[in-house]
């Protein structure tokens, strides 16, 4: 089985004050995983971790079968699209934020403006193309963020509490998005949440953390 | 009063009649001004870039060295060039001195911390979700750089714009490097001074209209670039 993360004997502390311990967690290519817990679990540490902008202070984490090397973390990143739960979006134009990304890359303007008028598209904002970031919704906010991390094609997609802070019609559509991610395009998604129900709607691979550590499943 | 009616409308014939001197003066003025800003910008905003978003041993004292240098007196300033560039200085060689080179020297260190200082200040005043957004983008260092700077583009430019309005109405450094050399390193301030103490009111009153003109210009920018942030 292919495994796009694998952790063992993980240890991640803030200034010596140990923030998530990981045994053993193998999460596989193409599958949808919520992490669950309360408040100060370890969840967004470890999406922080798996986004890699985060380094362990102990053991080790494989990830798409190679073991990670600090001095590629920048390919790692690149590889990965993390959507946090109020994404910060760029003082310029909806089109800019979305190209941003692959202009990093190297790809030639007129190319990103054509990714990214089909990822606006992908989330349902089309028509959004000119106007100023700043003018728009928390939930539209939100989709651009989406369509800037879809933009770049990464072959894991994290998602920070996804239904936080959304209307119900934002919930749902983020919750389509998810599945459409995993399904179409055989994206793995991880995603943290400590909505039980928001997790099981999307996915029957749960993974419970509590104070830092990964506890059995209770059902 | 009747003197300073007459002075007045002097100033203004001067000014509008295209006088050589004049406008001689004011080209070296913002000539001088011009690269010398060019010059701190090009240092100061990678330098306050740098001192906003890392952290390192000694980097208090560096922003005390850097605040206590925006109140030094351009007269200790200019001292401190003066001794440098002059023949017996560690730069005496090059003959910077009494030169419009040599003004540009002083005058890019009293603008350098101004632009290093306020940008340290714009960019610390940014939103710090951007910088776990460039590193989520896949950024490398120098990209990350560039897109901080980027976003803080409007105070950055602002703070270009002080740091020329400040060198374009110094007067103290410009006395002691340039000499006030007719033709040569003569600029609108030390004109002024000179003028006004041979009590030729009329030329240091065109030349003040000019600076205030420039002052003017210098608001309209600022505010121009804060109405584009909004």
């Amino acid at each position: 089985m292919a495994l796009s993360y694998s952790i063992r004997d993980l240890v991640f502390s803030y200034s010596d004050k140990p923030a998530l311990t990981i045994n053993s967690l193998d999460i596989p290519v193409s599958e949808i995983v919520a992490l669950v817990g309360p408040n100060g679990a370890g969840k967004t540490t470890l999406l922080h971790l798996l986004a890699f902008l985060l380094t362990p202070q102990q053991g080790t984490i494989s990830f798409l079968g190679e073991p990670v090397r600090n001095e590629y973390v920048i390919d790692y990143r690149r590889k990965v699209g993390l959507l946090p739960q109020n994404p910060y979006l760029f003082r310029s134009s909806v089109l800019d934020n979305v190209t941003v990304g692959l202009k990093l890359r190297g790809i030639s303007r007129q190319v990103a403006r054509e990714i990214a008028r089909e990822a606006l598209v992908k989330v349902g904002m089309e028509g959004f193309e000119s106007r100023r970031a700043d003018s728009l919704s928390g939930g539209e906010a939100q989709r651009v963020a989406l369509a800037r991390t879809l933009a770049l094609n990464p072959d894991v997609l994290l998602f920070d509490e996804p239904g936080n802070h959304l209307d119900l019609e934002n919930v749902k559509r983020t919750e389509q998005a998810i599945l459409d991610l995993n399904r179409t395009e055989k994206k793995t998604v991880i995603f943290t949440t400590h909505n039980l129900a928001f997790a099981h709607n999307l996915t029957d691979s749960v993974i419970h953390l509590s104070q830092g550590h990964v506890v059995p499943s209770a059902s | 009063m009747q003197f300073l009616i007459e002075s007045f409308y002097k100033a203004i014939l001067l000014v509008f009649h295209l006088d050589p001197e004049v406008y001689q003066i004011v080209w070296t003025s913002i000539y001088i001004s011009f690269w010398s800003t060019i010059l701190s910008a090009s240092i100061g905003i990678p330098l306050g870039a740098l001192l906003a978003l890392k952290t390192f041993r000694g980097k208090s004292a560096v922003v005390l060295l850097l605040n206590t240098s925006m109140a030094l007196p351009t007269v200790v300033i200019g001292l401190f060039c003066y001794a440098l560039l002059s023949r017996m200085g560690p730069l005496g060689d090059f003959g910077f001195l009494f030169t419009p080179t040599g003004m540009i020297f002083g005058l890019f260190i009293l603008a350098a911390p101004i632009a290093t200082n306020l940008t340290v200040a714009a960019i610390q005043s940014l939103d710090k979700r951007l910088m776990l957004t460039c590193k989520l983008l896949g950024a490398t260092p120098v990209q990350e750089f560039f897109l901080i700077v980027k976003e803080a583009r409007f105070a950055v430019m602002a703070a270009v714009v002080i740091a020329f309005g400040r060198v374009i109405s110094e007067v103290g450094i410009a006395m002691m490097l340039g000499g006030n050399i007719r033709g040569l390193t003569r600029t609108m301030t030390t004109a002024i001074a000179l003028e006004t103490s041979k009590g030729e009111f009329e030329l240091g009153l065109a030349l003040g209209f000019i600076l205030m003109s420039v002052a003017f210009a210098i608001n309209g920018v600022i505010f121009a670039i804060q109405r584009g942030r909004g």
